[in-house]
């Protein structure tokens, strides 16, 4: 019982006594026994219902109005809202009492919400990997979360209570105060980058300052280092590219001018061999016995070897270096007019063309020509010697692959060699055999490479040879 | 038939000895001045230089060009001949030993009427010559004939 409810009941219970001792004395007064008895009993019934009245009416409502007060009183000295006020009527009182209770529940809903929001939001902020700082207006420093690692955006470990002028160096500190007071004025966003030295090498940082509340500044400040190292080293990367690039810019400058010098000059001296060779059978042909204009013929015809050589290592090269396009090239139309091509240099000879057609393919068109022209140029050179040759072009399966494909039915090849048949200068017939320089499967090759494909090939000597190739 | 002007602007003498030839087994009678660069060949063309005193209104009627000679280049002599009055409709076939693009694409966007490869091969070779003095030469009706009169 509180020390209020008691003196409440002591102070009714006095007054109901000093009012039964006033009724009691006046009684007496009138000394009549007879009267005494009577008022005494009456007396003592009043009091008794009095202090009845003011025990259920008065003290009753004394006793909630201090139970709540006491319970508020706790929560408030406690701020422990997980406590209640225990309910026992139903009078207005205990519907208040019981509303509190529902506002306490409430209260404590919304409050675990608001722990549990900012244990996320300090996990968060405890898991970046910036430094926070909230900066004073004067520059002292208020509140410090270090980053997690070795990063620390001030010379000392130790910040809180410090002014930056003691924790950078006097440029810097000047620096981040010029733009927290552009903060404090414009509350706009400021970004500034500085560098410390610290344990013997240099740390670069990126700082960005907002405004917190009133004359208070967040800077959160990030250890760019790495960063800014790993950009250095890019740039210098990207620089020695560019150098590389211009080397063999250079190079290819050169081989250019190279190809362009034997296209040109190598040529000439053959020109005049076999052109003098020439003159040589014509105005001296009744000096020269057989032997001799037989000699005279195999310099012509070695000249005009060579010359084929020339071209075709030019075009060898220029294959290689030539820059590529990317359209659609329908195969089966190029093949068929190579195939006519061939036809009208040698129209005695009968070849059969079987071409499927719509094989289109994405690549470039030249290079796709060179590559279709040695391809065929083969298939009709090598089954020159077969009464009916045979030449396929299509699209098939072969050792599980799907694959364009040339086929020929002629001189074949021995499987053995596979191996030599895109190498330069290899060949596997003799010039008596089949003429040719031994370029051309070489130059087939590095188109097909160069458009991110492959080629093979199968054949048998005397029974035909097939190239595939995959684009 | 007037007896042509045909200007060979050859450095090679190989080269010079076997055009002549061929030229010369097709048809004798044709005129064949030789430059051996283009400097020669600009000072023939416009009477200037060691030309200086020849009537430059009398044209070549067709120029066979190599395009790779000492000091003036075939391309520049090219661009010089078709950018002057007198010149700029004479045939110019251009006979080389290069195959490449640019060289084509310069040379027909310089307003060369014709590019001849020159084969190895010689008698190919005269084949072609023979080929190029019928066409120029014969059948060809050039822009203007009445200064041979």
């Amino acid at each position: 019982m509180t020390v209020r409810r008691k003196a409440l009941i002591i102070s009714g219970t006095m007054l109901s006594i000093l009012l039964a001792s006033l009724y009691g004395i006046c009684s007496l007064s009138l000394s009549t026994g007879y009267m005494i008895g009577a008022f005494f009993a009456f007396g003592v019934g009043f009091l008794a219902l009095f202090l009845l009245l003011i025990d259920k009416l008065l003290l009753s409502g004394f006793n909630h109005v201090s139970d709540l007060s006491d319970i508020i009183r706790d929560i408030g000295e406690s701020r422990d809202i997980s406590k209640r006020i225990s309910i026992k009527g139903n009078d207005e009182l205990s519907k208040l009492g019981a509303a509190i209770n529902r506002m306490m529940t409430e209260l404590q809903a919304s409050q675990d919400l608001l722990r549990r929001s900012e244990e996320k939001n300090l996990a968060m902020l405890n898991a970046m990997p910036d430094s926070i700082c909230q900066i004073r207006k004067d520059g002292t420093v208020e509140g410090y979360k270090p980053a997690k690692d070795d990063c620390l955006p001030f010379i000392a470990a130790e910040a809180v209570g410090k002014k930056l002028s003691e924790l950078m160096p006097q440029k810097i500190s000047e620096l981040a105060i010029g733009h927290m007071k552009k903060v404090l004025q414009n509350n706009s966003m400021q970004v500034f980058t500085y560098s410390i030295h610290r344990k013997g090498e240099w740390h670069n940082y990126e700082a960005r300052m907002v405004g917190g509340s009133k004359d208070v500044v967040l800077m959160i400040v990030r250890d760019i280092t790495e960063q800014k190292r790993a950009e250095a080293a890019l740039i210098k990367e990207k620089e020695e590219v560019e150098k590389k690039t211009h080397q063999l810019q250079v190079y290819v400058n050169e081989l250019e001018a190279f190809s362009y010098s034997v296209s040109h000059d190598l040529r000439a001296p053959l020109r005049s061999i076999d052109g003098f060779s020439q003159v040589l059978l014509e105005d001296y042909n009744d000096k020269l016995d057989d032997e001799g204009k037989d000699y005279l013929q195999r310099v012509r015809s070695a000249s005009q070897h060579m010359a084929e050589l020339i071209d075709d290592l030019l075009n060898l090269s220029r294959v290689t270096r030539c820059e590529m396009g990317s359209t659609n090239v329908d195969l089966s139309a190029l093949a068929k007019t190579i195939a006519e091509e061939f036809q009208q240099k040698e129209p005695e000879r009968d070849v059969q063309f079987s071409i499927t057609p719509g094989l289109v393919v994405r690549g470039d068109a030249n290079l796709l020509r060179v590559a279709l022209e040695n391809l065929l140029g083969n298939a009709w050179k090598f089954s020159g010697k077969r009464e009916h040759a045979r030449i396929e072009m299509g699209y098939a399966r072969n050792n599980g692959r799907s694959a364009y494909f040339v086929r020929d039915n002629g001189a074949g090849f021995n499987m053995d060699y596979t191996d030599k048949l895109f190498g330069v200068f290899q060949r596997l017939h003799s010039d008596k055999e089949f003429e040719g320089t031994g370029i051309g499967l070489a130059t087939v090759q590095r188109i097909i490479s160069r458009h991110g494909g492959t080629i093979w090939a199968e054949g048998a000597v005397g029974r035909g040879a097939t190239f595939y190739f995959r684009l | 038939m007037d007896n042509k002007i045909i200007m060979l602007v050859e450095d090679n003498p190989n080269d010079e000895a076997l055009t002549i030839r061929a030229l010369k087994k097709n048809n004798d009678m044709n005129e064949i001045v030789v430059a051996h660069d283009g400097v020669e060949a600009l000072n023939y063309l416009f009477g200037e230089g060691s030309y200086s005193g020849r009537d430059a209104s009398i044209t070549p009627d067709l120029i066979l060009l190599d395009l790779k000679l000492p000091r003036i280049n075939g391309l520049e002599v090219l661009k010089s001949i078709r950018t002057d009055e007198r010149t700029k409709l004479v045939p110019v076939v251009i006979l080389t030993s290069s195959k490449e693009k640019r060289d084509l694409t310069e040379c027909y966007s310089l307003g060369a009427n014709s590019y001849i490869r020159k084969t190895v091969n010689f008698v190919e070779f005269r084949n072609t010559m023979e080929q190029l003095g019928l066409y120029w030469l014969v059948l060809n009706v050039a822009p203007e004939n009445e200064k041979k009169a």
